[in-house]
């Protein structure tokens, strides 16, 4: 079986404990165990015609006609998502729920300047001081 | 100046009016133009990365969840995330904001593994020709959702990348940043997955 860079954790190997889930699905995910070409009777040559790289006469004759209509059938339905748009009203409420200012790069050790990092220094020093004056 | 991968997708392959033309031949540069504008203090201006970007990033959360209410929220967020981060911005603005709907489509997914799905909570026009071709239609579709919602997230992404969106696999490794090699495999993988879910009733 081949194995892709999905970066799925298997975890039987990991021995990490699955992360909790809500609804888990009754029957397990289809992620690893998906036959690949060759071990399935061979579909290299759907592929292909889904790739668009061969016809659909050429895909019919060597994968049958109800894998070929199957997948017509599939492909419509896609089509039809794809010619969905973002609902009317949805971009004019991003924009009202946006902040007034945007971000900006704000990694704090970028806001550090080197008298507030001596100040931290010195405060650093003088708790830690006071700490071992205590303990003693 | 270069077109974006979600923008040839909204105006090159996608077509049937669902591009978004007033986003007039944009480009990486211009996108990094706008941000500049944004960042300077005009805040309308980031208008025009939502109008540029919302529908193919809208598809791309509709057919990851299957719910309209769901990919509106996720695409709602992840505006409001990219303006919240708009300074860290580094390359391509609309690979940036793609993975950042794509990472919240599979944090939603982790978390609730609907099993029930419907793209007919909203007021899509229908095109079907006659009720019974309609009756077939949405049979097919609950059935392909069902079987979609049984994929793994990446394998699920990738169907929906290639097959919804009409996106090319280099395209698709742009965005997710992986390999050409790998995507096909997770495409072929989700659609012999699919076949054999769906094959027995259909095929």
């Amino acid at each position: 079986m081949m194995l892709d860079d999905a970066g799925f954790e298997n975890e039987k190997i990991t021995g990490r404990e699955p992360a909790p889930r809500r609804d888990k699905p009754a029957e397990p995910l289809y992620d690893r165990e998906v036959p690949l070409n060759g071990t399935s009777g061979g579909h290299g040559l759907l592929h292909d015609w889904l790739d668009g790289e061969v016809d659909v006469m050429r895909a019919s004759e060597v994968e049958g006609k109800s894998k070929v209509e199957l997948w017509t059938r599939i492909n419509a339905e896609s089509e039809m998502l794809r010619r969905r748009v973002t609902p009317v009203g949805v971009q004019q409420r991003i924009m009202a729920s946006l902040p007034e200012t945007p971000g900006t790069a704000t990694n704090w050790w970028k806001q550090v300047t080197p008298v507030s990092a001596i100040a931290i220094a010195v405060a650093l020093l003088a708790v830690g001081a006071l700490i071992i004056q205590a303990v003693r | 100046m270069t077109a974006t991968p979600l923008q040839n997708q909204g105006s090159q392959t996608l077509g049937g009016g669902a591009s978004t033309p007033d986003a007039a031949a944009p480009g990486i540069d211009a996108d990094q133009e706008i941000i500049a504008k944004v960042l300077a203090g005009h805040k309308d201006s980031f208008g025009v990365l939502i109008t540029r970007y919302s529908d193919p990033l809208y598809r791309h959360a509709l057919g990851m969840t299957g719910s309209p209410d769901v990919a509106e929220d996720i695409l709602q967020a992840s505006f409001i995330k990219a303006y919240q981060h708009l300074g860290e911005v580094r390359g391509r603005f609309d690979a940036w904001v793609f993975r950042i709907v794509a990472n919240s489509c599979k944090d939603w997914l982790k978390n609730i593994r609907r099993t029930h799905v419907s793209y007919d909570e909203d007021d899509q026009p229908s095109t079907y020709s006659t009720p019974e071709e309609e009756m077939d239609r949405n049979e097919l579709r609950t059935d392909l959702q069902f079987a979609l919602a049984r994929l793994a997230p990446s394998l699920r992404e990738a169907f929906v990348m290639k097959h919804v969106e009409g996106r090319s696999y280099e395209e698709m490794a742009l965005l997710l940043e992986t390999t050409v090699g790998a995507l096909k495999m997770r495409v072929h993988r989700a659609r012999e997955a699919l076949q054999q879910l769906l094959e027995e009733k259909y095929a």
